[in-house]
């Protein structure tokens, strides 16, 4: 982050130093916690119901606006899929078309950055060889 | 003698002074810090040569008079937001490569849709990067091209190289990659599969929710909130740290989605079976032997990664079957490696010192 090291001398020092060391020291602790098996198992649990909470809110809500002859989550993740493959096929179409007329599909984009830089940098030190050799 | 005891009164005075006015600045930059927008990060210009899906294939206007010959590609993590690598200007890793003369494009992902959850490596590895590569090929006009992968998306540059080891492929480079997955630390303990039910967790939610993926990076530094926090109270009066602090938060917090069949597919066959260190990792029919790779090679590390630790990267260097290659640990962690200043006195140059050689 930013440099701290202005703040070295000043009256509060040692209380940075201090929420440094306890920073360290606290992770370290609880790490070793969290490295246990009991913990691992804990988590895993708590992963389970958390996922089941949310597969149950879902499928209630599927069935809720089921109910009310509104769209559902998949009937949204369907029709994003199908808008997904229609995508692609566009851009295949596009593809094929500007390759028809001899110009990028991506044309306007690349013309708004203007001239390209010749390719011909060396690096310093290959550079300073070459003028050695000369 | 009466002189030191007065000294010691004014230098006293003088610090409290200083913190008095220090308090003063906190509480008035404080509340501008409350009430301001996020930082405006990745503004680098650039153009967009292809898109597919989320998918953005990025070119960047060059900054240099002269570029060299062979293109750099970016491959970013499938987790995490690709401006990480384009903070601000000065700060920016992608205006380094730029001023330093190369020609860098950078790979995408965006936010995976929930019509994403199919999605697996396969996908990315033998459908969107050979696409992305014969784009650049196409759009630069070179036939090499030297890639860069950043954490996950060094991973995704590995098994790339591993089965597309010849060309276009010239240079690659990995940075904080892991392979061996015993070695993943906390990572790996938590996906014990004996407790960790990734299939429920896919089934039920399609693509792994970023709440999820952010309070599993948060759980490897338990306290690393609270203490930012007090860091940050404590130097809100310090422009350069605050604006700092808020470009990094910024990019913490925004995580994305992780695939669903990617994670289901990442969690057995890397973390649970370690596949692709053992060379037994499969994608499409196809076998990933990263001793394939021959190209020159670099992996660089970081001394204090707390999410890919030392111990589970230090060993592709010994996988892949290049002649030429190096690998380094550099001081820093996971992130303040590739970003921020730290950054930009390590890793960019010394990036830049074994890349541009290989780039003629």
């Amino acid at each position: 982050m930013a440099d701290q090291k202005n703040s070295g001398g000043e009256a509060f020092a040692s209380w940075r130093e201090w929420v440094s060391q306890s920073e360290t020291q606290v992770n370290k602790l609880l790490n070793d916690v969290m490295g246990t098996e009991g913990y691992t198992r804990v988590l895993g649990g708590l992963t389970k119901v958390f996922v089941s909470m949310q597969k149950n809110t879902g499928e209630a809500m599927e069935r809720y606006f089921s109910a009310l002859s509104l769209p559902t989550r998949s009937d949204l993740i369907e029709v994003g899929e199908r808008l997904s493959t229609i995508e692609t096929r566009l851009a295949a179409i596009e593809e094929i078309l500007a390759r028809m007329s001899g110009v990028s599909a991506s044309g306007s984009e690349s013309a708004a950055a203007g001239p390209r830089p010749p390719r011909t940098k060396k690096p310093a030190v290959a550079k300073k060889a070459a003028k050695g050799g000369e | 003698m009466g002189a030191a005891p007065a000294a010691v009164d004014t230098s006293i005075a003088a610090r409290v002074r200083a913190e008095v006015e220090r308090t003063i600045q906190r509480n008035i930059k404080g509340l501008d810090y409350l009430f301001s927008g996020d930082p405006n990060l990745g503004l680098t210009p650039k153009d967009t040569i292809y898109k597919k899906g989320t998918l953005q294939l990025y070119h960047y206007r060059p900054l240099a008079q002269e570029v060299y010959r062979v293109p750099v590609l970016l491959v970013m993590s499938l987790v995490s937001k690709y401006y990480i690598l384009d903070l601000v200007p000065g700060q920016s890793f992608i205006e380094f490569l730029l001023k330093q003369g190369y020609d860098v494009y950078l790979i995408d992902w965006g936010v995976p849709r929930p019509e994403d959850r199919r999605l697996r490596l396969e996908d990315y590895i033998l459908d969107f990067m050979p696409d992305c590569i014969s784009r650049i090929e196409g759009d630069s006009g070179e036939p090499d091209i030297s890639m860069i992968g950043y954490c996950m998306g060094g991973m995704l540059a590995i098994m790339y190289s591993a089965l597309c080891p010849g060309p276009p492929l010239k240079n690659l480079v990995c940075l904080t990659t892991p392979v061996n997955f015993d070695g993943m630390g906390l990572t790996r303990q938590w996906t014990d599969k004996r407790y960790f039910d990734v299939d429920r967790i896919v089934d039920a939610l399609g693509n792994v929710p970023p709440e999820l993926m952010l309070a599993s990076f948060d759980m490897l530094r338990p306290v690393a909130r609270i203490a930012q926090q007090i860091r940050l109270w404590d130097n809100m009066w310090n422009d350069d740290f605050v604006k700092s602090y808020r470009m990094f938060d910024r990019w913490a917090n925004d995580q994305i989605p992780f695939p669903g069949e990617c994670f289901r597919q990442t969690t057995k066959e890397l973390m649970w079976d370690n596949k692709l260190y053992k060379n037994e990792l499969e994608l499409g029919g196809r076998h990933v032997d990263i001793s394939n790779i021959r190209v020159p090679f670099m992996s660089v590390m970081a001394e204090h990664d707390h999410i890919v630790p030392y111990e589970s990267a230090k060993d592709l260097i010994n996988l892949v079957g290049s002649s030429d290659k190096r690998d380094i640990v550099l001081k820093g962690g996971h992130v303040s490696m590739v970003a921020g200043p730290n950054a930009s006195r390590r890793l960019w140059p010394e990036l830049d010192g074994w890349l541009s050689e290989r780039s003629l």
